[in-house]
């Protein structure tokens, strides 16, 4: 082993800038979660600051807010699965019935272009578009002889005014793993059934919709694991006040307890109460996409 | 393309199809044609015209705008808002910034992702596996918020442009990605030089990273995309408006709207009118670069999609 060692010396040194880089980086701060076991002080530093044992965690769990948050980051993460895991499917399954590849095309290079444009920016343009007073949105709807709709700062509208930015936004982008799936599809099934006279609707029943399952159940399994994750990048740009009650999440409520009240150990507490479950979601989705066939994350 | 030796259950199966196809095309599979086109148009027209819409006001002239507010062409072309950011040293700066950001950020990220991700392909070194659990688990837990940042304020990062470059250059992710293109180089590459006397600094750079373009332009695209987008950086660690990234600026103007950080003394008795068209001028400013890369990025969106989806 050690001659092993001296002899492959030059490899081991270049492992040693990552491994500086994820002990500083990522197992530096893993040690800061005692922090959620303590009563920080600045001053005290970590080190010497006092335990309290589980204090934040039940302090947390007694707080009605903790629940208001707990419930908002479900309620959006479950209503963008509902509503926006079915539309890069159907798209794609539309731009796979499209013979006229320039027009695919630029479909293509069109809907993928927003997953590159920052939230920030996407979050600017939606303020200017959706105001009640000028937003050409209200506009529009004014137009048509309604009420200006108060998208940014209705507990209403709030939340579906999430949902559709970030279909518009993300599902163009979402069809490539399809569209993948679906150039795997075996032209010589189609062929069979059409000789024996399966209609558009019976060959996507029975080929085309059991050629991407596969796709279909691993990427669900996969937004899954991603439940807790509500969208911290569009609403923070997006939200206000007004709208705390229908869409604060976890994520920026530990962002605000933690960075502009100062709470540090009660948003760690927070902050590790999220990344555990979510640890635990990654693990059971992995090992289930593994078993649906699909290689899993790693 | 059909083989002609191939069976002749294909021969006959040819013809059929073409004819169902195109030759008569009943009135059902027209129907669905034309609807199947005319959604997918309306969804590229409801993802594109937004960011139009935004250029054309960025380069109209305020009173066309206020005449037609539906702009869709412009008229009466006017860069005065351009002109306005400009003429502001401020911009000029974030923009100088941001591009410093990227281009140093990818660069060690490379650097780093290249140098952990060589070794790790040898087949033969030993502790391999364990390096790999040490990396794996990086990417599966995390401090949270709170610890990274109290981590940064330690170090001293705080209100530096540093902070923007250092941390997150190596990502366990992009290690991956990189060394499982490194494994598909053969060995005798390698075996090779080494019998001709060459290290193993000199073969990664001679020999394995001219090899591996197509990974790491993927790499280098996909990170310093991200890094232009990178917004919330600043919102944490950075309080000084001299160090902040274009996106930033954007932030405080569009979305705290807090005038001031732009133009001012700009906003002279009429000026102020500008406001409209210089909200659509930056926010043209901070996408563009964005939309000249992404050309280059298309032939590389399959193995993005990859990045993105693990990264999640």
């Amino acid at each position: 082993m050690i001659s092993h060692i001296s002899k492959q010396k030059m490899l081991y040194l270049m492992l040693l800038p990552g491994v500086i880089y994820l002990i500083i980086f990522s197992y530096a701060p893993m040690y800061g979660i005692v922090l959620a076991f303590k009563d920080f002080s600045i001053i005290k530093g970590i080190m010497n600051s006092p335990w309290v044992g589980m204090k934040h965690f039940e302090k947390l769990f007694a707080d009605s807010y903790f629940q208001t948050v707990t419930w908002n980051t479900l309620k959006i993460s479950l209503l963008r699965l509902l509503f926006g895991f079915p539309v890069p499917i159907i798209l794609a399954l539309m731009l796979n019935e499209v013979r006229k590849t320039a027009f695919k095309r630029t479909i293509q290079t069109v809907i993928y272009l927003p997953h590159f444009i920052s939230w920030v920016i996407i979050a600017g343009i939606l303020k200017v578009f959706l105001t009640t007073e000028s937003g050409i949105v209200n506009q529009v709807i004014q137009l048509f002889g309604f009420e200006p709709i108060p998208f940014l700062t209705s507990n209403t509208y709030f939340v579906p005014m999430l949902i559709v930015s970030d279909i518009l936004k993300e599902a163009g982008w979402g069809t490539i793993i399809y569209l993948a799936a679906l150039a795997g599809v075996d032209p010589e099934q189609y062929e069979a059934a059409m000789i024996d006279g399966a209609n558009r609707w019976k060959r996507l029943i029975y080929i085309t919709l059991p050629g991407i399952s596969v796709a279909i159940s691993i990427m669900l399994i996969l937004s899954l694991s991603g439940i807790l994750n509500a969208g911290f990048d569009q609403i923070f740009n997006l939200y206000s006040p007004l709208v705390y009650e229908s869409a604060d999440i976890i994520d920026t409520y530990v962002f605000r307890i933690g960075l502009l009240s100062g709470k540090y150990s009660l948003a760690t507490a927070l902050g590790l109460f999220k990344s555990l479950i979510a640890l635990i979601l990654i693990l059971i989705t992995n090992k289930i996409a593994k078993a649906l066939g699909g290689s899993g994350i790693w | 393309m059909v083989d002609p030796k191939q069976s002749p259950r294909h021969l006959t199966e040819r013809p059929l199809k073409r004819k169902s196809r195109s030759g008569s095309m009943n009135i059902g599979e027209f129907l669905f044609n034309v609807c199947n086109y005319g959604l997918l148009a309306f969804f590229g027209l409801v993802t594109i015209l937004p960011f139009w819409h935004v250029f054309v006001v960025s380069i109209t002239s305020y009173q066309s705008y206020l005449n037609n507010k539906f702009i869709m062409f412009p008229v009466d072309i006017s860069f005065s808002s351009y002109g306005v950011l400009l003429s502001d040293p401020k911009i000029h700066r974030s923009f100088l910034i941001t591009v410093f950001i990227v281009m140093a950020s990818t660069l060690l990220h490379l650097a780093i992702t290249a140098i952990t991700a060589y070794p790790l392909s040898r087949s033969y070194l030993k502790g391999r596996n364990a390096m790999m659990l040490f990396i794996i688990i990086t990417m599966l837990f995390s401090g949270g918020l709170i610890p990274h940042y109290l981590l940064i304020k330690y170090l001293g990062l705080l209100n530096n442009i540093l902070v923007y470059i250092i941390p997150g250059a190596f990502s366990g992710f992009s290690a991956i990605l990189m060394l499982n293109f490194f494994k598909q180089i053969p060995d005798s590459l390698e075996e090779a030089a080494r019998i001709d006397g060459a290290g193993h600094l000199y073969i990664l750079v001679n020999i394995f990273i001219p090899l591996s373009m197509p990974i790491i332009s993927t790499l280098a695209l996909f990170y310093g995309v991200g890094k232009w987008n990178d917004w919330f950086t600043a919102v944490i660690f950075v309080d000084k408006a001299s160090l902040y990234p274009i996106q930033n600026i954007l932030r405080e103007f569009l979305i705290l709207g807090n005038m001031d950080t732009i133009g001012k003394g700009m906003f002279e008795s009429d000026s102020y009118k500008l406001i409209i068209n210089i909200k659509m001028a930056i926010i043209m400013v901070a996408t563009l670069p964005i939309i000249l890369v992404y050309p280059f990025m298309q032939k590389h969106f399959v193995k993005g999609v990859l990045l993105g989806s693990i990264k999640q």
